[in-house]
């Protein structure tokens, strides 16, 4: 075994997880960031092309102000936002970007070198995104791994973390493995910030890294903590069905795009005659399955995008990124119509976090898309930079504040035992299923009943088979202890699962749609419905509840000036 | 269709030397060669093991030979009878997963963070452009070494060039115009001046980070 201490431990190296390390340094007491993937390589931040929305006196132009950027973002996420949060992360982003230059990043600039250029995308009234060529989150994390190199900040990547060590409603350390040698590890902390990212693997089709498993989801339950706002699963209407490597991946933007079914017919014109193609995120991904399920669709589930009306040299300038990906897939998009799918992207709901991102256990902090209730029901674009830089930059500085008044804990190295012995009898089993077919079992009754449009029958459906599936004994295949990723995919399907069960019974009790959650048996919005559920674990079970929604900061209809 | 596959294979838990091993795979057009890797690992031999993350070319994780040459596995479409091998020069962990513990560790000395004497109390400072051009395209690397792998010098004399990977990401604070470390001195003592100008690094760049000209840019200041 292994055994750690530091007094804050942030779990996860992506930007959360990363800027959370680096603030925690600035506070005095000892810090050490744990991450199941490679620090920089892994995690959704590291592939973000777009931007980073802030307000900033600095930059901010055309009236713009935080109150609009606010607004825009209680707008696009059906007022269940949680105010407090989202209050600060518009009030604070600034002056992070500000920060994370110092440390090292460059925003793209004009021609006087000092000029910050902006930019826009879906829900945002202002042009405010800060950004770098079509690589903003490639730019933070090489700043943010610089400042922690800096900072001598260890980095213990590889590690996988499974089970919280809490007593007395405190937050004591965590127990995981390394991914390569299976080896227990025990961390022992005063403060964790749980930095695990968000759960796209829970589908068959997204937008996300491999290794984002809804992995922070389990372990918070499993300390005690709640879940808030599960059931809005953010879908990015246009990605990829082939190769298979690439299902999900986003190809194409939709308002550079003409949508058609099988039957040659644009057929937006039917669902959002106004904006047609430039509709929403979740309008047009809401379309597409409409037209799969009434077998208007692609032959592989999904529609035809056609890009051929632009005029040549806009592929080059626009979606060169997109024309290439396409190319490798021997579509030429400047000729070709091609197939694409909705594909799951960002998960709005998390854990349940105070004003300063601390869950309901002390000392258990849980920042970045791992917490809930900033986007309340749908995330605007841009806005989830914002939120992991200033939710990780408030968790770091209140953790550190938490730990000087706490005990350094001691656990026997025993707490190990269940997990190592867990981990034996899995590398000996031999009967059932693999768990590479048990997750694509798993992400396919995810994907046809309990995604874009959901339904009492079809999610109750799904919970069914759930439970069946996960009943169903694993088969591994080779045995050996040595970089046996089938054992990691084992652990990542349990919380796939827990995961996928809290998706469910949130979207079970919302009898209405909001946001990113489609009832097709409660098609409209109900003003009733001004509430967040709340998952809540107890005796192995989670309770469903509903709380209001508080208006603190802003109230619906409120002229914005 | 069915089409054929060769993979160098080494568990060194458990092999005494590497190996060869054929597999024959569900052909389909555009298949990448992760794909082929994904469907091999899920449906004949779960023991087979490689390294990739995002899928699309972000993570830097999925660096291999392919007949020779090195690609990103996810970028790269799969032929019949291609032969796979894992990236060479780095100590192989298990199959075609590297071990980038030494290119890591190599890290440290490099220094890089951006470093200044004191830090100007301008909020957004100006910087010059002509280098930000620079500064943008070695920024474009994702380290995942396949330039390194293909580079004579650092194959030959790995003590005495860190390699075009690791100078390319020290190059990113030499075109940043805040930055006052001496960068090309630290280049220096990673070996800097024994690169040969053979560009092979940038001709395998999957990301157009350019390597070579950083390496250039840095000898000539
Ligand atoms: C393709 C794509 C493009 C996007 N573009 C934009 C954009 O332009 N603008 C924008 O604002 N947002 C964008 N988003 C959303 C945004 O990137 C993410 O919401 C954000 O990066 C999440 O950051 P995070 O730090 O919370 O988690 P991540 O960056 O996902 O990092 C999670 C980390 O936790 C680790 N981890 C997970 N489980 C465990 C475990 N059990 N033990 C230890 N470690 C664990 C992972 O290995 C990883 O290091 C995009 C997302 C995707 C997928």
């Amino acid at each position: 075994m292994r055994r750690y201490y530091a007094d804050i431990v942030v779990v996860g190296a992506g930007g959360a997880g990363l800027i959370a390390a680096a603030e925690a340094c600035l506070h005095g007491g000892s810090v050490a960031v744990v991450s199941k993937g490679k620090a920089g390589r892994s995690g959704a931040t590291v592939m973000a092309p777009g931007g980073v929305a802030a307000v900033h006196g600095l930059w901010s132009k055309d009236g713009d102000s935080k109150r609009l950027h606010e607004a825009d973002s209680y707008h696009g996420g059906g007022w269940l936002n949680d105010q407090v949060l989202m209050g600060r992360v518009v009030d604070e982003i600034g002056d992070v970007l500000i920060s994370l230059e110092k440390m090292g990043a460059l925003w793209q600039r004009g021609p006087d070198g000092k000029t910050l250029l902006l930019k826009t995308d879906a829900g945002h009234s202002h042009n405010r995104s800060l950004f770098l060529e079509d690589r903003i989150g490639r730019e933070m994390m090489k700043a943010l791994c610089g400042e922690l190199a800096r900072r001598n900040v260890p980095v213990h990547d590889e590690i996988m973390l499974t089970n919280p060590v809490v007593r007395d409603g405190r937050i004591l350390g965590a127990l995981g493995f390394d991914v390569n040698t299976l080896e227990g590890v025990l961390f022992e902390s005063k403060c964790l910030v749980l930095a695990t990212g968000g759960c796209g693997m829970v589908y068959s089709n997204t937008t996300n890294p491999t290794d984002l498993t809804g992995d922070g989801f389990l372990f918070g339950l499993q300390a005690g903590a709640r879940l808030c706002d599960m059931e809005f699963v953010q879908f990015y209407p246009l990605s990829m069905l082939f190769p298979e490597s690439y299902r999900g991946v986003i190809c194409a933007t939709a308002m550079y795009s003409r949508l058609f079914n099988s039957e040659g017919e644009r057929f937006m014109k039917r669902y959002d005659p106004a904006r047609m193609e430039n509709a929403t995120r979740d309008y047009i991904s809401r379309a597409i399955m409409h037209e799969v399920t009434q077998g208007r669709g692609s032959p592989r589930g999904g529609v035809f995008c056609d890009c051929t009306h632009n005029e040549s040299g806009f592929f080059k300038r626009f979606l060169n990124h997109d024309y290439k990906l396409q190319l490798s897939a021997g579509v030429d998009m400047r000729k070709d119509r091609f197939e694409v799918a909705p594909s799951s992207h960002f998960m709005m709901g998390g854990l349940t976090v105070d004003s300063f991102w601390q869950s309901d256990v002390v000392g258990l902090y849980c920042v970045g898309e791992a917490a809930g209730g900033v986007h309340g029901a749908n995330r605007i674009s841009q806005n989830a930079l914002s939120d992991i830089l200033v939710s990780g930059v408030v968790a770091a500085r209140h953790a550190a504040q938490t730990a000087r008044k706490l005990e350094r804990p001691f656990l026997a190295p025993g707490v190990l035992t269940k997990l190592t012995e867990e981990i034996s009898s899995l590398v000996r089993s031999r009967d059932g299923i693999t768990p590479s077919a048990q997750r694509a079992a798993l992400r396919a009754v995810m994907w046809e009943k309990a995604g874009v449009l959901r339904s009492d029958a079809s999610l109750r459906e799904a919970l069914r088979r759930l439970e069946e599936l996960e009943k169903q004994p694993l088969r591994l295949g080779h045995g050996g202890s040595w970089v046996n990723r089938e054992i990691l995919h084992a652990f990542e399907n349990k919380a796939l699962f827990a995961t996928a069960r809290a998706i469910i019974l949130s979207a079970l009790a919302r009898t209405e749609t909001r946001g990113a959650h489609y009832r097709s048996d409660y098609p409209q919005t109900d003003e009733k419905w001004l509430k967040n559920i709340i998952l809540t674990p107890t005796g192995g079970k989670l309770l469903v509840s509903a709380e209001d929604v508080r208006f603190s900061r802003m109230k619906k209809g409120e002229a914005i000036c | 269709m069915l089409a054929n596959v060769r993979i160098l294979r080494f568990d060194p838990s458990a092999d005494a030397r590497p190996y060869h091993k054929e597999y024959e795979y569900r052909f389909e057009d555009y298949m990448t060669v992760l794909d082929v890797l994904c469907q091999l690992a899920g449906e004949q031999d779960s023991s087979l093991c490689f390294h990739y993350c995002c899928r699309s070319g972000h993570c830097g994780l999925c660096g291999l030979l392919v007949n020779g040459k090195p690609y990103l596995s996810c970028h790269k479409a799969a032929e019949n009878g291609m032969t796979l091998a894992p990236l060479p020069g780095f100590p192989v962990k298990r199959d075609l997963m590297i071990d980038r513990r030494p290119h890591e560790d190599a890290r440290g000395k490099l220094r890089l963070f951006l470093e200044r004497e004191s830090s100007p109390d301008d909020p957004i400072e100006t910087i010059d452009m002509a280098r930000f051009a620079g500064f943008r395209q070695v920024s474009r690397c994702v380290e995942c070494l396949c330039c390194t792998a293909v580079c004579p010098v650092w194959t030959n004399r790995p003590h005495l060039f860190v390699g075009p990977a690791l100078l390319a990401t020290e190059a990113r604070l030499f075109y940043d115009s805040r930055d006052t470390q001496k960068r090309a001195l630290i280049s220096k003592s990673s070996g800097l001046e024994q690169c040969v100008g053979c560009g092979q690094c940038t001709r395998v760049c999957p990301q157009d980070a350019d390597p070579a000209k950083a390496i250039a840019d840095m000898r000539t200041n």
